[in-house]
C-alpha cells in the first residue's frame, strides 16, 4: 500500500509541479490586479479601480470585444476549411492522406513567429497576392491587404487551421463506414448522407477543434502584432502594451484577469452547448 | 528512517543553502558578469570590448537580450529580488524609472576613473552614456518619390501612405518631434496629436521596435521610417546603397547609458564596475562608434570618418533635450490618445 502510494506519487509528481506553477502565476497575477499604484508602482492594499477603470472605459473593453468578434468569424472560417480539409483527408487514400498530414504536421515544427512572417510574405504590398494581381493587370495599385483586419483574420486562419483539422479528421475515422452504407442501402443521396449521417457523427471533432481554435484566437498576440500593423491590436496586445510598454501592471493584470474569466465562460458555454448538440453522438 | 528531527535538519539546512552559497559567491572574484542589452547586431558592438576586457581581467562578459529598453527595465523589475544581470544598456527615460525603482547601483567615481573625462551632462548617478545614438529618418531612394530633408516633408502629400511612424521608440519622441514643428513640445503635446491628424493619409503602419522599422523599409512596405535610429541602418549606408538617413533639425541625439544593476553581490558588482571603465576608454569608444555609427560619449574619443558624411557636422548643434520626467508621467496618457487617434483607419 505504502509503495503504491509512493509510485502515484512519484508519476503525479511531475504534473503536479506544472500545476502548482501555474497556480502560484495566476495567484501572483490576480493579487496584483488588485493592487493600489500607477506605472512602474505595485502597492500593497486592496483596491477595485483597475477592473473599474477597465470595465468603465468602451475604449478598453472595446479590446476584448473586438477580440470577441474578430475570433468568432475567424473561428468559424477556420471550421468551414478545416472541415473540408479533414474530410478530403479521410475520403483519400493513404498516400495522400500521408502527404497533406505531413504537410500539417511540419506547421508544428515551425515557430509561429516564422508562420506569421511567412504571411508577411504572401499579404504584403511585394508580397504574393499584390505580384500576382498586378501581374495579371487586375489592380493598378498594390491592394492593402497587410495592416489591417483582413491581414490579421487571414494570418488567423493560417496559422489555426492545423488545429482544427485534426480534431475533426479523427472524429471521422471514428464513423463506420457501414453506418454510410446503411444509409445508401435506404436511399440516401450522398449529400443526405454526408448532412444527415457523416456531419452529425463528426460534430464531437467539430467542436474541440472550435473551442481550441477560439481560445488560441482570442488571445493571440503575434498574429494582431505583425500583421495589424498596429490597427488591429487585440487584447493581448493591450495588455502588453499596458505592462510592458506604459508599465501599468497592476492594470494589465486586472485586464487579463477579465481577459481570463470569460474566457473560462466560453468554454463553459461551447462546451455545454455541444455536449447538447452531441449528445446522440456521445449515446452510441 | 525519517523522524521529525530528521525532517527538521533537512529543513534547515536547505533555507540555510542560498545564504552559504551568496557569502561564498560575494568573496570570490567574478568569473563572468552579464549584460542586459540589444539583440544581434548590438551583441557586435560589444565583442571586441568584452574580448579585449575578458583578455586583460579574465571575466567574461555574457549577453543577455531585451527587445527594447521597456523589455530590459520589466526584466530588471522582474528579478528584483534576484537580479540575473550585472549592467544595462537603456535610454535615459527607461533608466530614469529603473532609478526611482532603486534597481539601479550609485556609480562610484573611485572605481570608474574614466568618468572624470566624460561631460558632466552625460553623467548621472546611476548612468553614463557610453554613446550618443543620431535619431532621423530613414529612406529608400527607389521608393521614395523625392529625397526628404526636413521632419516637415514626411507631411508632404506625395509620401500619401508611404510612411512608418511610431510612438514606443524612444518613448514618445516622434510624437514631441511633431508637437515641435507645430509649436509645442512635450509640455504641449496637444500640438503633437493636432499635427500627428494632418500626418494621417501618409501613415502606412505603426511600428513598436526597431528590428520591425528596418523589416518595413526592407521589404518595401513603406517609403520612409519617420524615427529611427543611425546604428539601425549604418550597414546599409554607402555611396551605392539605395538607403540613407537625414538627421534633420531640430536634432535629437540619444545618449544611451549603461548602469549597475544593484544586487549582485560586490565581486559582481567590481567586475562591472570595471567594464565601464573599459567602455568608456577613448579607443574602445571608438571602436564601438565605427561599428554602431554612433558619436562617441567620450570627447577624447575620435569620431569615425563614415558618421561624420552622415551627420550634419560634430559637434551636433541645436540638440533638443526632453524632459524624461514629464515624458514617463504622461506616456500612458498618450498611449491610448494615440491608439485612438492614430491607429483608426
Amino acid at each position: 500500500m505504502k509503495r503504491k502510494w509512493l509510485e502515484l506519487s512519484a508519476l503525479l509528481l511531475p504534473g503536479a509541479t506544472i500545476i502548482a506553477i501555474f497556480i502560484t502565476m495566476m495567484v501572483a497575477m490576480v493579487r496584483y490586479s488588485f493592487a493600489p499604484g500607477g506605472p512602474s508602482a505595485i502597492g500593497d492594499g486592496f483596491t477595485f479601480e483597475h477592473y473599474g477603470r477597465f470595465l468603465g472605459n468602451p475604449f478598453y473593453w472595446g479590446y476584448l470585444a473586438d477580440s470577441l468578434r474578430i475570433s468568432l468569424y475567424c473561428t468559424l472560417l477556420t471550421a468551414v476549411i478545416g472541415y473540408i480539409i479533414a474530410y478530403a483527408m479521410y475520403r483519400s487514400g493513404p498516400l495522400v492522406r500521408l502527404i497533406v498530414g505531413a504537410v500539417l504536421i511540419i506547421q508544428f515544427f515551425t515557430a509561429y513567429v516564422i508562420r506569421t512572417y511567412a504571411v508577411m510574405l504572401i499579404i504584403g504590398k511585394t508580397g504574393l497576392i499584390n505580384t500576382l494581381l498586378l501581374s495579371f493587370h487586375l489592380v493598378d495599385q498594390p491592394v492593402r491587404i497587410l495592416f489591417t483586419e483582413v491581414g490579421v483574420a487571414i494570418g488567423l486562419v493560417m496559422v489555426s487551421v492545423p488545429f482544427m483539422v485534426f480534431p475533426i479528421l479523427a472524429s471521422l475515422q471514428r464513423i463506420s463506414r457501414n453506418v454510410e452504407m446503411a444509409a445508401a442501402s435506404l436511399g440516401a443521396t450522398p449529400m443526405r448522407i454526408f448532412w444527415t449521417v457523416i456531419f452529425p457523427l463528426s460534430l464531437p471533432g467539430v467542436a474541440a477543434g472550435i473551442v481550441i481554435v477560439y481560445l488560441f484566437e482570442l488571445t493571440s498576440y503575434i498574429v494582431p502584432g505583425l500583421l495589424g500593423g498596429g490597427y488591429s491590436d487585440m487584447i493581448a496586445n493591450f495588455i502588453y502594451n499596458k505592462a510592458m510598454r506604459s508599465f501599468e501592471y497592476s492594470f494589465a493584470a486586472a485586464a487579463a484577469v477579465v481577459t481570463l474569466l470569460l474566457s473560462a465562460l466560453i468554454v463553459f458555454t461551447l462546451n455545454s452547448l455541444f455536449d447538447r448538440l452531441t449528445r446522440y453522438e456521445r449515446a452510441r | 528512517m525519517w523522524n521529525r528531527r530528521r525532517v527538521l535538519a533537512l529543513a534547515g539546512s536547505t533555507c540555510a543553502l542560498p545564504f552559504i552559497s551568496r557569502a561564498g559567491h560575494a568573496q570570490a572574484p567574478a568569473k563572468a558578469i552579464r549584460l542586459l542589452t540589444w539583440g544581434g547586431y548590438w551583441q557586435d558592438i560589444f565583442r571586441p570590448v568584452a574580448e579585449a576586457f575578458e583578455k586583460e581581467t579574465g571575466t567574461k562578459v555574457e549577453f543577455v537580450v531585451q527587445s527594447g529598453a521597456a523589455d530590459g527595465l520589466n526584466k530588471i523589475t522582474a528579478q528584483r529580488a534576484n537580479p540575473q544581470v550585472d549592467l544595462w544598456t537603456s535610454i535615459r527615460s527607461t533608466v530614469q524609472v529603473a532609478t526611482k525603482s532603486g534597481l539601479l547601483a550609485t556609480l562610484d567615481k573611485d572605481k570608474i576613473p574614466h568618468l572624470a573625462e566624460m561631460p558632466k551632462e552625460f553623467v548621472k548617478d546611476t548612468g553614463v552614456s557610453i554613446w550618443l545614438s543620431p535619431r532621423g529618418m530613414f529612406y529608400r531612394t527607389d521608393l521614395a518619390p523625392f529625397e526628404p530633408k526636413t521632419w516637415n516633408d514626411l507631411w508632404d502629400p506625395r509620401l500619401k501612405d508611404k510612411v512608418g511612424v511610431t510612438l514606443a521608440l524612444d518613448r514618445g519622441s516622434f510624437l514631441i518631434v511633431a508637437a515641435l514643428l507645430n509649436g509645442g513640445s512635450e509640455h504641449k503635446i496637444e500640438a503633437g496629436f493636432e499635427n500627428i491628424q494632418k500626418l494621417k493619409p501618409n501613415i502606412h503602419t505603426v511600428y513598436s521596435t526597431d528590428p520591425e522599422s528596418i523589416k518595413l523599409l526592407e521589404t518595401g512596405e513603406v517609403a520612409v521610417v519617420a524615427w529611427g535610429a543611425l546604428p539601425n541602418v549604418y550597414r546599409h549606408l554607402g555611396p551605392d546603397s539605395k538607403y540613407r538617413f537625414v538627421m534633420p533639425a531640430p536634432h535629437f541625439l540619444a545618449d544611451i547609458p549603461v548602469s549597475i544593476v544593484k544586487g549582485r553581490g560586490d565581486a559582481q558588482q567590481a567586475a562591472a564596475e570595471k567594464f565601464v571603465d573599459y567602455m568608456l576608454r577613448p579607443q574602445y569608444q571608438t571602436v564601438m562608434a565605427s561599428i554602431a555609427g554612433t558619436v562617441p560619449a567620450n570627447p577624447k574619443a575620435a569620431v569615425p570618418e563614415k558618421l561624420r558624411s552622415i551627420v550634419p557636422s560634430l559637434p551636433i548643434p541645436d540638440v533638443y533635450s526632453v524632459d524624461w520626467d514629464k515624458v514617463n508621467a504622461q506616456y500612458p496618457e498618450w498611449e491610448d490618445r494615440w491608439v485612438r487617434a492614430v491607429q483608426v483607419r
